[in-house]
């Protein structure tokens, strides 16, 4: 019920609403490519955000932002984590990262 | 789409594993079991669709929480929803109303009796129903936990700015902290952590949960629905049940904020106030709900047409209450697969494909044996 996804905004129209893009197939971060399914979204309750910013979309409405800063940090984890695992299993990966230490807990809040 | 399929990494996702087994190995030098509630339905879903009850050591459960809003949704609001419609309203609604079981009747079932009923993908169609039926009342069916308020409450929101007539909302909204306080207040129900709802806590904020944390020890971790997500949410939970330091931490800070979501908390307190709630499988809890103030009564459907909604009565075999606070597993209840499937569900559980005993009917029962 609550699921909700990252869209990334493709245009802004009048009365607070925007367009937004699914872009299954992007794999850089530019914001001019619209490939993808788009949809028209409530903007309102994200104030500030311009085409190319990340929306978390539910039911029609952008209920937060993406913060690709925050995002990113944790995708490097992963792959570090992935690369150490790799590393681990005898395998040859492209491991950008090697190392496998970490903290657990991470509290971040 | 690098923002989802990204946290899906198989290595990652090994690794993490293998780290939730050293502390399994822990706990089971200790001689302790610990049960970890995923509250939210979306949770319940991916772990199921990803296979993580498996890949966990016995010594870490987890327990499927109260955390679909379609699967708490007492039988006598969906009757008060088809008496609206044999009134001849039109119903606007989201679609995985359409089979909660009410006290005689479905929504799908009033349809094939001839009821109006519609299938909307955002509250905000409904806008455009009500204005190709002028003539006709239209009501949208706004259920939902914090998450979902906020797009009806833009929808009643819009009603108003727009003056449309003959547009209002039947809701049954309702508030998951005071859930998760009437659920560690059960004295049957056992939780050792909470896995915090993500897109809930998008709105409310992570801080939201620091009073659970303070006021009966148990960790929370705020994470998100994808399985790397998840796993790293369980791995968080059982370092700190292992160190014996229980913590409120965000682990989905790329969405949720500590303090949530101003602009949509600003909105939801000027059209909504707290109010108590029936939970179908959990009962009347203590401003657990949402309605509309009285300044905005005219968009209440419940108003508008002077509805009297009274509790309805489950089925007596059916154990969903008992599975929605994570007491029994979906397989223990005697209904599971047999009177009770996804085609013809009896309750709650088995009628939203989140709610956790349709979860398990799709997946499988076999992770439950764990390693």
């Amino acid at each position: 019920m609550c699921l909700a996804i990252p869209m990334k905004i493709v245009s802004m129209l009048p009365g607070g609403r925007g367009v937004v893009s699914c872009d299954d197939n992007s794999a850089d971060n530019s914001a001019d490519d619209a490939g993808g399914t788009t949809c028209e979204v409530d903007l309102s309750l994200t104030p500030g955000v311009q085409p190319g910013d990340y929306v978390i979309v539910h039911a029609g409405l952008a209920i937060e932002t993406l913060d690709r800063e925050e995002a990113d940090a944790r995708l490097a984890l992963f792959a570090a984590w992935g690369a150490a695992q790799r590393a681990e299993s005898g395998e040859s990966g492209g491991s950008e990262e090697s190392g496998e230490s970490r903290e657990s807990g991470e509290p971040d809040t | 789409m690098q923002y989802i399929t990204a946290f899906r990494q198989g290595d990652a996702g090994r690794h993490l594993v293998r780290q939730i087994a050293r502390w399994g190995a822990q706990l089971a030098d200790a001689g302790r079991t610990v049960f970890l509630m995923e509250v939210c339905g979306s949770h319940t879903m991916a772990i199921s669709r990803y296979g993580i009850r498996g890949l966990l050591p016995r010594q870490i459960r987890l327990l499927s929480g109260p955390g679909c809003p379609v699967c708490v949704t007492d039988a006598g609001y969906i009757d008060a929803a088809i008496q609206l419609a044999e009134q001849g309203a039109i119903l606007a609604t989201f679609g995985d109303m359409m089979r909660v079981p009410g006290t005689d009747f479905s929504l799908a079932d009033a349809r094939s009796r001839g009821a109006d009923v519609r299938v909307c993908y955002a509250p905000y169609d409904a806008m455009a129903i009500a204005r190709d039926h002028p003539e006709r009342e239209v009501v949208f069916l706004g259920i939902g936990f914090e998450t979902t308020m906020a797009p009806v409450v833009a929808l009643v929101r819009e009603i108003e700015r727009q003056s449309v007539p003959n547009l209002s909302v039947l809701t049954a909204f309702k508030l998951v902290p005071p859930a998760l306080h009437a659920l560690l207040g059960d004295p049957e129900v056992r939780i050792d952590a909470f896995l915090c709802p993500a897109h809930v806590s998008a709105i409310i904020g992570a801080l939201a949960y620091r009073p659970i944390v303070a006021q009966y020890g148990v960790p929370c971790v705020v994470c998100g629905f994808e399985p790397l997500d998840i796993l790293l949410g369980i791995e968080q939970a059982a370092a700190m049940l292992c160190a014996g330091k229980p913590e409120l931490v965000n682990s989905y800070s790329r969405v949720v904020r500590p303090q949530g979501n101003v602009a949509a908390q600003a909105l939801l307190d000027a059209f909504l106030e707290p109010t108590d709630a029936t939970w179908r499988g959990l009962g009347t809890i203590a401003q657990s709900g949402m309605r509309l103030r009285n300044a905005f009564a005219h968009f209440d459907a419940a108003v508008r047409f002077d509805l009297r909604e009274t509790p309805g009565t489950p089925d007596p075999a059916c154990r969903c209450g008992d599975v929605l606070k994570g007491k029994i597993a979906p397989a223990d209840c005697p209904l599971f697969g047999g009177a009770c499937t996804p085609l013809h569900p009896v309750g709650p559980c088995m009628v939203s494909a989140e709610g956790s005993c349709a979860a398990h009917h799709r997946y499988g029962t076999a992770e439950e044996l764990g390693p």
